[in-house]
Parts: C-alpha cells; sequence; structure tokens
C-alpha cells in the first residue's frame, strides 16, 4: 500500500476546515484520516492535533479532546492556545 | 512532556511578549529570546515563530515575517493557517516585488526575489522583475540565463519571450532576440491561465 501524498493531506485538512462548523463528525473523521496519512509520512504536526481537540471540545468529547491537547504540548509545548484549552478542558472535567 | 519552571519562565516571557503594548520592538525581542531558548531546549515551535511573524508583519517588518512564517511552516508543514498566512505574505512581497512604481534598478529587487525564488514563491512577475534589474544595472549575462530560464519555465507567456528579445538584443545577439520576438508573437496569452510559482533555474 502507498502512503499518501502531502498534497492529499492537505486535501483533507481543507475538506475539515469547511466541514467543522456544519459537519463536525465527518470533519473528525477527515482529520484523523490525515493525521494516519501524515503520521505514515513521518509527520507529527501540532496544529493538526490542535484542531482535532478544538473540534472535539465543541463535540463536548473532553476527555478525547484533552488526549488531543497533551499531543500538541508533548510537540510543542510553547503553544498556549493548546495550554489555554488543556485549562478549559481541565476545569471541564472537574 | 516538557514541564518545569524553565518552561514556565519562557512561557511568561510568551505571555509577556503577547500582552506587551507600549514597545512592539521589545515584543518581538521577547519572542526572539524565546525562539532561542525554544531551540536550545530541542523544540522549533511553530507557534513561536508564528506569532513572532504576527508581531513582524503588524511592524510592517513583511521580509522577517515571511522569514519566521518559513520556519513555522517548516516545523509543522500540515498546518493549514500557518500556510496560510505564508501564503498571504508570499503574495504581498510578490506584489511589492513588481510593484510598477518601484525602479527597475531599485537596490531592494535582488533581496526581495531572493527571498521568494529560495522559498519556490516567485512568479513570472517576480522572475520579470529581477531580468529588468539585472539590465539595468548592466548584469546581461545574468539576465540572459534568467530570460531563459523564465521562457522555459513559462513557454506560454508573451512577457517572458519579449524579455528575453530585449535582453538578447542589448546583448547584441540579433538572432536570438528575432527567435524570441517570433516566439512572442505566437504566444497570445500574456499571463499564464494559471498562477504558476517556481524558482527559475538555467
Amino acid at each position: 500500500m502507498t502512503s499518501e501524498t502531502k498534497d492529499e493531506i492537505l486535501l483533507k485538512l481543507q475538506a475539515a476546515q469547511i466541514l467543522s462548523s456544519e459537519e463536525p463528525e465527518k470533519a473528525e473523521l477527515f482529520l484523523r484520516s490525515a493525521l494516519k496519512g501524515a503520521e505514515a509520512l513521518g509527520h507529527s504536526s501540532p496544529t493538526l492535533h490542535l484542531q482535532l481537540a478544538e473540534l472535539l471540545y465543541r463535540l463536548r468529547r473532553t476527555r478525547q479532546a484533552l488526549e488531543q491537547v497533551i499531543e500538541v504540548l508533548e510537540l510543542d509545548p510553547f503553544n498556549l492556545v493548546a495550554l489555554s484549552l488543556k485549562e478549559v478542558l481541565g476545569r471541564r472535567l472537574r | 512532556m516538557l514541564t518545569g519552571t524553565k518552561l514556565e519562565a519562557l512561557l511568561a516571557k510568551l505571555r509577556r511578549a503577547l500582552d506587551e503594548r507600549g514597545s512592539a520592538e521589545a515584543a518581538e525581542q521577547l519572542f526572539r529570546e524565546v525562539a532561542a531558548e525554544a531551540r536550545r531546549l530541542g523544540f522549533v515551535s511553530a507557534y513561536v515563530h508564528y506569532v513572532l511573524a504576527a508581531a513582524l508583519d503588524r511592524m510592517g517588518k513583511l521580509e522577517m515575517a515571511f522569514d519566521e512564517l518559513k520556519k513555522a511552516v517548516g516545523a509543522d508543514p500540515l498546518a493549514l493557517p500557518l500556510r496560510q498566512a505564508f501564503q498571504d505574505v508570499a503574495a504581498r512581497l510578490r506584489a511589492a516585488l513588481a510593484d510598477p512604481a518601484r525602479a527597475a534598478d531599485d537596490a531592494d529587487i535582488p533581496r526581495l526575489y531572493a527571498l521568494l525564488a529560495a522559498a519556490g514563491e516567485a512568479d513570472l512577475e517576480a522572475h520579470l522583475a529581477m531580468v529588468r534589474f539585472a539590465v539595468a544595472t548592466a548584469q546581461l549575462e545574468r539576465a540572459r540565463v534568467l530570460a531563459e530560464a523564465v521562457t522555459t519555465l513559462f513557454p506560454a507567456a508573451r512577457e517572458a519571450w519579449e524579455a528575453l528579445a530585449r535582453v538578447a538584443r542589448a546583448q547584441g545577439d540579433v538572432a536570438r532576440a528575432t527567435a524570441a520576438d517570433a516566439e512572442a508573437t505566437v504566444t497570445g496569452v500574456q499571463a499564464p491561465l494559471f498562477g504558476v510559482t517556481g524558482k527559475a533555474t538555467a
């Protein structure tokens, strides 16, 4: 099986961006698929994990969102957006 | 995950930079310190480079912003928001380079062109601005190499052939100038139908 190209992954991300407000579940599928493709290419994208975290937060799937935020901070501990989201998610879990 | 007092201190500095209202230069300095410290800790933070780029853009330091966005996209190549910001700044740099009000021998042209070409973001207009600069500053050999490369990269662009004809004529190469003129005549489209960007090499 051949890996997806970067362009194919970017296409999925664009689709996810367009769908995120109207059809968030579908957007999630695109984002997860893009993450899988990125991993296959050896890319770890903090922004992609953050996008998924924000989507899961809106879907009120707090624990899953937190998992994604932790992934972001593993890759980029200076991402203040992820840090803020982590605090919000932590409060929601409490 | 990186934790500890060092990280906390850097995050505090980063927040100070974002909240800096008084001096944009002070904020820039703080951002740069955080980026450098992060690098020493083994992280190229796309986020820090992105917020630094935004600050530089607000200060009118477009070339520096472009440089920081290049680092951000390099650190996180699949981040659409970073790519979009990069494309936006690249477009503004291209517009600045090809500004009709800019003199053909403007000393900023080679720097702007090099910045765009190195990032693979130079378009037809950018290449032609550099050809015009080389002609205006009596670098005919350089102009010729570039013009030949531009016609290879944009064979359907009449302006590219016209530029080559002008350069060849200035060099006294009548045969090549005539051939380029002929190509320009049969090439009806003034600019490519789609925004093709790329680095012209001979």
